[in-house]
């Protein structure tokens, strides 16, 4: 929350004018992390016109299966029609507004508003008015359908909805960038499942910091997970110490960006996947040189813009056991000013067996959710962001946040010419590479 | 059906014991009231339509905030210890109040040493300088084990009232 009135729109204006310039000097304004207007500003520009992630296709197997998911602050219904085609509808009645579905999850042939009764198959498509003989005669039920999303696609499982008509289509939003979600959403024929139902939690912390550390800051891990580090909970090549591995950050991809550490040439390490699962990797539709990373790969980590990030990694949820490999994603949700709701959702290969399943649920949820090691001390020293953004001194001193690690005089990190993929990388050794500057360009 | 001799007072006690420990932010303390083979899950609650067979239960099978045994607990436990576990570094302060303590028929378990019981919590909880605590409540379900004259905890279902968690980490033990 600010703590004091809202800033005149002028500065904002300016403020946000500035940012391209601000950014080429590696400088981020305080207060775009904790502010009325930059924060109404998204909602309608960035999630008003972007593809928002609404869920996996896993979470809805049968007809009628649904879940109430989120656009930006909007409600929308997530269902599989009786055709088995997917939908993504504003949870309100056309009638009057009211909201036809109370619950978070559910199978249903038909929403019925408990208003007047209106009452939607599953598609949307208006069937029942109670006073339609009486008072509604000339009423065309085709006009009266629940809103859907402007559009709907899915790439890999998962369902993307956007409310911008005009919206590239989602293959080319999520232009080059597929090339990294290939490795982490269709490593085998069936592709990921997600197990179980989301957790969900609110930070006070603006929703752009989740996404931000996701794409890429390998330096924060050694002292903001220093606990697991220092009890072995961690090991310290995921934790970011060089070695037999490195990292490196990888931006300007289409407008996402991802983080990798892998071990050198040749060295098997694919995330700690058992080798029955690494068998059917190699048997999936990835390129060589992206299976090569694949196998190399201790932690990748990403965020589609705006709001999804993914972390591909392993870790324990008992210190005198071995790491199992998992898949985390989540959406961080505005909820206000330096405020958002997290959802995660921790995913395995369908075609694992039911016990690796629930061991790699455990040692996502035991390291990424609400309760988790790692999870717990970054949601900590996120909300500092947005307090020091919402103060009056950050407006009256005008305030920047040091992005400039990495930077030309700054790093001496070289680009990485001879790499197999899209994008400008960096190497990261425990460090920011300049991504995140121009991630937050994009 | 349960044969152990416990009293409604030794249960009471029990569990006042437990919130002492954990509101001194005691945790290895915490650790030695359960058994080795403890069973502890902490299920999200998904909100669903109230069905005229309830057949579906209102928590997921799956999805967990929390799903540990006694190697698991203990790892948080280390971790806890450090002094940069910065989400409790200033540990948080808490008030655990235990209520409606309920005596229910086993559901597995030894009856000889196993009693049942199920039992209404709320955890207030102040952090930084914010004079408003947050507030967890819920039921637990638990199976107490006598071994030898002490109550043990050999396994806990935490059912919490909340779907969605109202504070940035589930830090603390429930």
């Amino acid at each position: 929350m600010t703590t004091h009135d809202e800033r005149p729109r002028e500065r904002v204006d300016d403020l946000l004018a500035h940012m391209g310039e601000d950014l080429e000097r590696g400088m981020v304004p305080a207060e775009v992390f904790n502010d009325e207007s930059v924060y109404r500003r998204e909602l309608r520009q960035i999630f008003g016109r972007c593809w928002v992630y609404i869920g996996h296709v896993s979470e809805i197997p049968n007809n009628g299966d649904y879940h109430v998911r989120r656009i930006g602050e909007d409600p929308f219904i997530f269902v599989r029609d009786e055709e088995g085609e997917i939908r993504v509808m504003l949870n309100s009645c056309r009638h009057r507004g009211s909201t036809v579905c109370r619950t978070d999850a559910g199978n249903t042939s038909h929403f019925r508003c408990p208003y007047h009764a209106w009452t939607y198959k599953n598609d949307g498509t208006l069937v029942g008015v109670p006073a339609r003989p009486s008072g509604y005669r000339q009423l065309d039920l085709e006009q009266w359908s629940m809103i859907s999303a402007a559009q709907v696609d899915t790439f890999r499982g998962l369902v993307f909805a956007t409310l911008d008509p005009d919206a590239p289509p989602l293959e080319d939003y999520l232009g080059k960038f597929r090339w990294y979600l290939d490795m982490q959403f269709a490593l085998t024929e069936g592709g990921m499942e997600v197990i179980g139902e989301p957790h969900r939690w609110y930070i006070d912390a603006d929703w752009k910091s989740g996404g931000e550390n996701f794409t890429g800051d390998s330096s924060h891990t050694q002292m903001t997970h220093r606990s697991l580090l220092e009890t072995g909970i961690a090991s310290e090549a995921g934790a970011g110490k060089t070695g037999k591995a490195f990292g490196l950050h990888i931006n300007e991809c289409d407008g996402h960006a991802i983080s990798m550490r892998v071990m050198g040439e040749g060295v098997t390490s694919c995330f700690n996947y058992p080798p029955e699962l690494q068998e059917l990797f190699a048997a999936g539709d990835l390129s060589e040189a992206q299976l090569d990373l694949v196998r190399r790969g201790i932690v990748h980590d990403g965020t589609v813009f705006p709001n999804l990030s993914f972390i591909h990694f392993s870790a324990k949820d008992d210190v005198e056991k071995d790491e199992t490999a998992f898949l985390s994603i989540r959406t961080w949700q505005p909820r206000g000013p330096g405020r958002m709701e997290v959802w995660n959702w921790t995913l395995a290969p369908r075609e694992a067996s039911p016990e690796f399943k629930e061991k790699a649920y455990r040692a996502g949820m035991a390291s990424f959710s609400p309760s988790g090691t790692f999870e717990q001390d970054d949601a900590i020293v996120w909300t500092g962001v947005a307090r020091t953004g919402g103060t009056l001194t950050a407006e009256l001193q005008d305030l920047r946040f040091n992005y400039q690690m990495g930077m030309p005089g700054m790093g001496s990190a070289e680009p990485i010419e001879d790499w197999p993929g899209p994008g400008r990388r960096t190497p990261a050794r425990a460090g920011c590479a300049p991504s995140t500057a121009s991630g937050s360009r994009t | 059906m349960s044969t152990v001799t416990v009293t409604t007072e030794d249960i009471a006690a029990f569990y006042s014991l437990e919130a002492e420990h954990l509101d001194r932010a005691d945790v290895s303390g915490w650790l030695g009231l359960l058994t080795e083979d403890v069973d502890y899950r902490v299920p999200i609650r998904v909100v669903r339509e109230k069905a005229a067979e309830p057949a579906e239960s209102d928590f997921s099978h799956r999805g967990h905030f929390m799903w540990e045994n006694y190697g698991t607990l203990r790892t948080r436990v280390l971790r806890l210890e450090s002094e940069f576990a910065w989400a409790e570094q200033p540990p948080t302060r808490t008030r655990r109040l235990v209520t409606n303590i309920r005596r229910r028929d086993l559901l597995g378990g030894d009856s000889e040493h196993d009693v049942r019981v199920l039992s209404n919590f709320a955890i207030y909880c102040y952090r930084g300088d914010s004079p408003e605590p947050f507030v967890l409540t819920g039921e637990r379900d638990d199976l107490l084990r006598l071994v030898g004259d002490d109550l043990r905890l050999a396994r806990r279902v935490v059912y919490l009232d909340t779907n969605v968690l109202g504070t940035h980490a589930l830090s603390i033990f429930l």
